[in-house]
Parts: C-alpha cells; structure tokens; sequence
C-alpha cells in the first residue's frame, strides 16, 4: 500500500488549475503517498476515514457506490476521488472555483493515475 | 514493512481508555481526536517515532455504534494493540475484535489496562480469549503511563520477526 510511486505529473496538472491550491495523494491505509508532514498526514487520515463513514453511509440506505466527496467550508471546497484499490486523491480549492473545471481534469487526472498504477503492477 | 514507517491501530471496548493511551504514549497533543462528549466518534490520531520506526497511531470508537469505522481504521494496519479494560473483564466486545484483528492477519499485543485500579492476571485474561502463548499479554495503566512503551516495543519486535520469516 505504501507505494513510492510519484503522482507528481498528474497532481501538477491539478494543481495548476485556476483556484487549486494543492493536492495530494493518499493511501487508503490513510498515510499519503510522497512528502510526509503533519498537515499531510492529518489530511491523509482524516479524508479516508470520512470515505469510509461516507461509504458506509450511502451502503447502508442503499445509494449506488460513492464516486466523489465534496466538502464545502467557507475558505473553500475540498474535492476527493477514489482510483484503483487503494488510494485516493484530495483537492484543496479556493471558494471561487471553477468546481466543473477541477473535476473534469480530475476526471483525467485519475486516469493517468490509474495508468501509473498498471505500470508499477 | 516499508519506508520504516508502521501503521498501529488501538481497539478496545468502549471507555478502556484508548484515548489517553495514545495521548500518554506519544507524549504529544494528538493531531486528530475525534470525540463528543469525551466517546471518540471518529478515530484519533497522532505520529511518533520509536524505534528507528515512523510510527502512525490510531485510536479506534469503541462504541458499538461507531464500529463501521474499524474496517476504515484496520486497512494496511501492520500491527494492532487490543486494550482491555481490567475494570470491566473480558466482554462481549473483546471477544469480537479479538476475532477482527485475527481476520486482518498482523500481530497484535493485549494490553490490560487500568493496572493501577484493579489487576488482572495476564494468564487468566489468554484462557479467556484462549490466544496462545506467543501473545504478548501486558498489564498497562495508560494514566500514569505504565509499560506502554513496552507494548509497542513488544509489537514492534512481533512486526520485525514475522518480517523476517
């Protein structure tokens, strides 16, 4: 699970999006992949435990599968996806973003994601 | 075992002190402590380094209510820490989570905890969960800060030989 693999590619792409302020990759295990601090392990932590609450709570009333998260504060949006088995990927916005234009490119993003992912398998 | 870093998760019964364990072996303010009214909801959370090791350590719900985050808890754990609460016994729930962390298949230490109001005999508390002798099984008091570092360290070395088999 924990991967050396470097999403850096893919976040870059993320992150040069009008109103991206970061992103990151994490495992499911909730231990990010790459630079590891506190800030990205609080984030890490705390996102995969909300997937799973989130998770459980779309199972239990019988909601089709969780796709995306999003999380609304009033500094911004925090935007998080699932890909492949185990990891997970987490965008920090500001509050004026362009929302449909973060998530198409996230949308490609997890592909490419996805693609490394195959490589290293 | 990878990037010396180690993922540790603590179970326990509700009000087996999870919390202060965490808080009292890491010596530090726990990055995340996700409770109402002092019941973690969440999960808590916080990072230590011992033994040449990074460690990652979380603290499970130990209400029944909240039990749907032990799955979320549990992935990629490389080891667990089951805390017994010598006030209350063995309950219904060690039994349970007894059986969870044998299903994730990593090795994990009882710790007995509240030693310092009532003891229970480690041999009594391994016929009861009948867990064989391998199990390391150790009184702790987690608020005065009694062997828990030896129950890392014991989880640890449990880690690193299961590695080197």
């Amino acid at each position: 699970m924990k991967t050396n693999t470097s999403f850096k590619e893919a976040l870059t792409s993320i992150n040069r999006i009008n109103g991206v302020k970061d992103s990151i990759v994490a495992g499911l295990d909730g231990i990010p992949v790459g630079k590891i601090d506190k800030n990205t392990s609080i984030l890490s932590a705390s996102t995969v435990a909300a997937l799973g609450a989130v998770r459980e709570m779309t199972r239990s009333i019988n909601y089709g599968n969780l796709e995306q998260l999003m999380i609304e504060t009033d500094f911004g949006k925090i935007i998080i996806e699932e890909f492949g088995k185990e990891h997970v990927v987490i965008v920090l916005t500001e509050n004026n973003a362009n929302i449909g234009m973060i998530r198409v490119i996230l949308k490609k993003a997890v592909k490419e994601f996805m693609v490394k992912l195959v490589n290293i398998q | 075992m990878s990037e010396d870093m180690l993922k540790v998760v603590v179970f326990g019964a509700l009000n087996a002190g999870k919390t202060t364990f965490v808080e009292k072996l890491s010596g530090q303010k726990l990055f995340l402590k996700g409770e109402y009214e002092n019941i973690t909801t969440s999960f808590d959370f916080v990072q230590m380094e011992q033994g040449n090791f990074l460690i990652h350590l979380f603290a499970s719900p130990g209400h029944r209510r909240f039990s749907f985050m032990w799955d979320t808890l549990a992935t990629g754990m490389d080891g667990a820490i089951l805390l017994i609460d010598s006030t209350v016994g063995i309950t219904p729930v060690d039994h349970e989570l007894i059986k969870f962390i044998l299903n994730y298949d990593v090795p994990y230490v009882i710790a007995v905890n509240k030693n310092d109001i009532c003891s229970l005999e480690p041999t009594n508390v391994r016929k009861e969960l009948d867990i064989s002798d391998e199990i390391p099984v150790i009184n702790t008091s987690a608020i005065i800060n009694q062997n828990l570092v030896n129950v890392l360290d014991s989880l640890i070395q449990t880690i690193a030989e299961k590695n080197i088999v």
